[in-house]
Formats: C-alpha cells, structure tokens, sequence
C-alpha cells in the first residue's frame, strides 16, 4: 500500500440530535411521541429515580405489567404470511416479532414491524437462492457487495393466496436457512383478547414457545449532585450543555461517583449548576417491550412526578434502548452495527417540559479497503519556475 | 432536532490476568498508569500524553470504563488489542484487554449487549 495514512484515525461517526419543547406546545408535541411510536423494537428500558430508596408499588407494578413476551424456536418466516395468521394478529393488534440470536453484519437475520411490513437482511448466496426483489444494505458493506434488504409488505392487497406474487414469496420464504428464534409478542385493539393468545397460536402449530418476563435490577446511590435544569437561577452564567447532561445520566446508569475536583485519574467532575439529591435509584428493566407499553410509562412516570416536590425530584429521565442487532431502528430506517449498535432515546421528564435525545450510530457504508492518502495532508512545494510560463510585463520599454 | 457532536468516546474494557502474579492490588490510578504505557509502546510518548481518564475500575470483575477524546479512540483501541503485558512494579504481568463495548454516547455502555460475542 502506497502512502498509508499513518496520523489520523477518526473515530466513527455517530448521529445524536437534541430538541427541548414543554408539553403544551400543540405543532411540537408530536416530536416525543413519534419518537416512541416509531421505535418498534424496545430491548431495556433505565429509569432514574430520584428520591426513591424503594420503588412505591404503583411504579413498579406499571414495570411488570403486560410486559411478557414470548420466545419462539425455529419459525420459518412463511408463517408470518399465512392468512390466518394475518387476519387473526396483524390486523387486530400490533404484533412485533425479531430475530434474537442473530447479528446483523454476519448472519441472516429478519424482524417484522407493527405496521406489517416484513424486513428481511440476507448475504449475497441466500439472496440469489430467494430471487426475490430487493436493493443492497446502505449501511453495511457495499464492496464487495454482500448485504441485501427484502421488504415484503403484506398489507398489499395483492398478498393472498392464488396469486402469483404470494405463492413465490411462500415458495421463497420455506428456505431451510430462513428459520430463526424470534421474541413475539402482541398488544391487541379490543381489550378482551388475551395477548397470551399468540404463543397459544404458535403453540399449537408445533413450535417450542417459552414465556419470559422482564429482569428487573435496582442500584441506588446515596448522596448525588443533580444537573440543575431551570434557567432562571445561573448565578454562574454557565448553562449545562446537552452533552455534558446526557454523560451525566450514562454516569449514574452505570453507577460512577463524580467527585467535586479533577484527579490525576478522572477529569470528569460534578456538574456546576447542581441540587444534592438522596437516593437515585436506577431501575434497569431488560426484556421485548411494545411501544404501548413505553407510553404508558412515560403517562405514569410523569402523574408520579406531579405529586412529588419540586426540591426532592428536580427531574427524571427514562433511557430505552432498541436491539444492537435489529435490522430497523426508527420507522424503516436500517440500523448499523460498526463498533456499536447504538439505538436508543432518552427522555428528561420536567414537570413544565421534556428533552428528547436520540442516538443512533453511523450512517456511512463500511469500507473493505482503507482510502488511500494520496499525499493530501502534505502540502505540495509551489514551482517557482515553469517552462511555459508568459514573461513578465515590466511595463512600456524605455524607448 | 439539533445535530449535537460528541466529543468524547467512552471503552468499556475487560482486563484479564492472573491475580497471584501482582506484587499488590490494581487501583484505578494503577489502571491508568498501566494503559498509558500501553499506548506508549505502540505509538509513542506524544500519544501517550493525550487524556485518558478511568471513569469506574470494578477490581473483582476487572471491568475499567475509560473515556478518550474522539480522535485518539482508533489509537487507544488498537493499542490495547495488541498489548501482551503490564509493567506493575517491575514484574511483567501478562494480561489481555477485550474491549466490549465501545460507543460515544456513555449511556449506551449501560445499554444491551449482542446475544453473541
């Protein structure tokens, strides 16, 4: 390799944006809750309670309910477009289902979001095996290109057995590569139906159905200096940055003490701006969570937050987290895995406010072989003397 | 939405070595004198005066949390992937360093990991 680049090795990039809106505001409140609603696949959900030394019965029955999801072994994917199974789950509720044990730079993986849309992610061999139509992986390699994206809607009225399309994609589908251990679970429209109903379905089919339920584990320190938030007190004129909030948070996540000074070890300290605060609890809820299920837990964590004092509970944040590996993030957005499989959100609940974080990791497709430098960082030595260059004019000849 | 740049990453680093070979205890400051040596070797003194600081050292699981800024992260990996040992008192330990998880935001450390390692 000619010229390696041997002085700059950026890190790779990583998308996170930031808004701050309250709650009334009618055009913009619609940024937090599509936030949530877009976000299919929820894996763990971290909650910061400040004041809390034990969790009241009300909060943490709101973590624990309706929250059990189902794991299914070996389901081929053709399952997923039977009519009965179509008319019985998808159209009556929101049914999300993703592979569990898969990764998606290496293997075979698929998903299928609420809105009925099936996202299959194959290598090149199974790709061409399928013959299916899909577009090459934006994200993941390109050259040499080995990733494919097959999206299957089976909202199309075109999808019912008799048809052509659906016969292939039926044919396609019973590949013997394409069966994968899937987490389901199913939030129906009409009350009445019980959600167990799904795993009774895949049950009776044959297939091994295990029923799991969120891991809840609670840390709580002791004595924490709280970022402040409100605007109207800077005696120091100096305003917390989201960033700087944001690392704060991570830092009680994973239960680092801040000092008040820098060391020689740690440059990370308190927050300037801050309020003592007892007993943060970080309640850590790991499992396969619907998108209802986080909205009814903002609407509970925020009613809890009103009856608290201001002083006691200055502000909390809920942090839910999608899968490293699932091949969609936010809508039909593809989701990367480079050194990371960031997908997540933070939500800081004020009592007249809420900040919206959303980190996702980078966009740009993987490279198999380094750029080459080319010499651009290294200026190139100006040429004084050039063989065709005109003669200078030094104005009219003296006669 | 505003684009906001972080400028920090953070490792999440497993150490792995024998106990009875340290003449005494790992600290967290111990920790960080061990890592800049390590960087040292592969890329030098300049590199090695870079900021690096140790966020959380847990002794019995060997787990250190470190934070970088975001141009020396690529260094600071590749100089823990390929460092054999430790210089701890005078004896060479021999010790191997996974990074498990490596993201900008700090908060994803707390997040899930891959079903598969």
């Amino acid at each position: 390799m000619l010229n390696p680049e041997v002085i700059k090795f950026p890190a790779p990039k990583s998308q996170l944006t930031y808004t701050h809106h309250t709650w009334d505001d009618p055009k913009r409140n619609v940024t937090w809750q599509r936030v949530i609603k877009d976000h299919s696949f929820n894996r763990k959900v971290v909650v910061l309670l400040p004041d809390t030394p034990i969790v009241p019965n009300s909060l943490s029955d709101s973590f624990t309910d309706d929250a059990q999801h189902y794991l299914v072994k070996n389901l081929p994917l053709a399952e997923f477009c039977s009519p009965n199974f179509l008319q019985a789950f998808r159209q009556k509720g929101h049914f999300h289902a993703l592979c569990c044990d898969t990764r998606i730079d290496v293997d075979n993986t698929a998903a299928m979001t609420p809105d009925g849309y099936l996202h299959i992610l194959v290598d090149k061999f199974t790709y061409q095996e399928l013959q299916l139509h899909g577009t090459l992986s934006s994200h993941i390699l390109r050259k040499p290109q080995d990733r494919y994206v097959i999206k299957i809607n089976t909202n199309e009225k075109t999808f019912r057995p008799g048809k052509s399309y659906y016969e292939r994609v039926t044919s396609a589908l019973g590949h013997p590569r394409l069966k994968f251990n899937f987490w389901v679970t199913w939030k129906p429209k009409n009350g009445d139906i019980c959600p167990s109903s799904v795993a009774k379905y895949f049950h009776d089919l044959g297939f091994v159905v295990e029923e799991q339920f969120p891991d809840i584990y609670k840390s709580i320190a002791s004595e924490v200096a709280m970022p402040r938030l409100d605007k109207n007190q800077t005696d120091d004129g100096e305003d917390l940055e989201p960033e700087d909030l944001l690392e704060w948070i991570g830092c009680q996540s994973l239960g680092i003490r801040l000092e008040t000074d820098p060391s020689s070890m740690c440059e990370l300290v308190r927050p300037k701006a801050y309020d003592l605060v007892s007993n943060v609890n970080a309640v850590h809820c790991t499992g396969f969570f619907t998108t209802e299920y986080i909205v009814s837990l903002v609407g509970t964590l925020r009613s809890w937050l009103l009856e608290r004092s201001p002083i006691s509970v200055p502000w909390l944040s809920v942090t839910v987290y999608g899968h490293p590996d699932s091949p969609v993030s936010w809508g039909h957005q593809e989701h990367s895995y480079r050194s990371n499989g960031d997908n997540f959100y933070t939500l800081v609940l004020q009592r007249d406010g809420v900040h919206v974080f959303k980190v996702f990791g980078s966009t740009q497709p993987l490279r198999m072989y380094p750029k080459a430098n080319n010499n651009k960082h290294i200026e190139k030595p100006v040429n004084r003397w050039s063989i065709n260059e005109k003669k200078e004019n030094h104005g009219p000849r003296y006669p | 939405m505003k684009q906001l740049e972080s400028k920090y990453w953070y490792l999440k680093v497993h150490m792995d070595y024998e106990r009875k070979n340290l003449p005494f205890q790992l600290t967290a400051e111990l920790v960080k004198v061990v890592i800049v040596g390590a960087i040292d070797i592969m890329f030098g003194e300049l590199s090695s005066c870079l900021p690096l600081d140790v966020l959380k050292f847990n002794e019995k699981t060997g787990i250190v949390i470190l934070r970088v800024p975001k141009d020396n992260y690529a260094k600071v990996r590749a100089a823990l992937t390929v460092c054999p040992s430790m210089r701890v008192g005078a004896v060479d330990v021999p010790v191997i360093y996974t990074t498990q998880q490596a993201s900008s935001c700090l908060l994803s450390l707390a997040g899930p990991e891959r079903s598969i390692v």
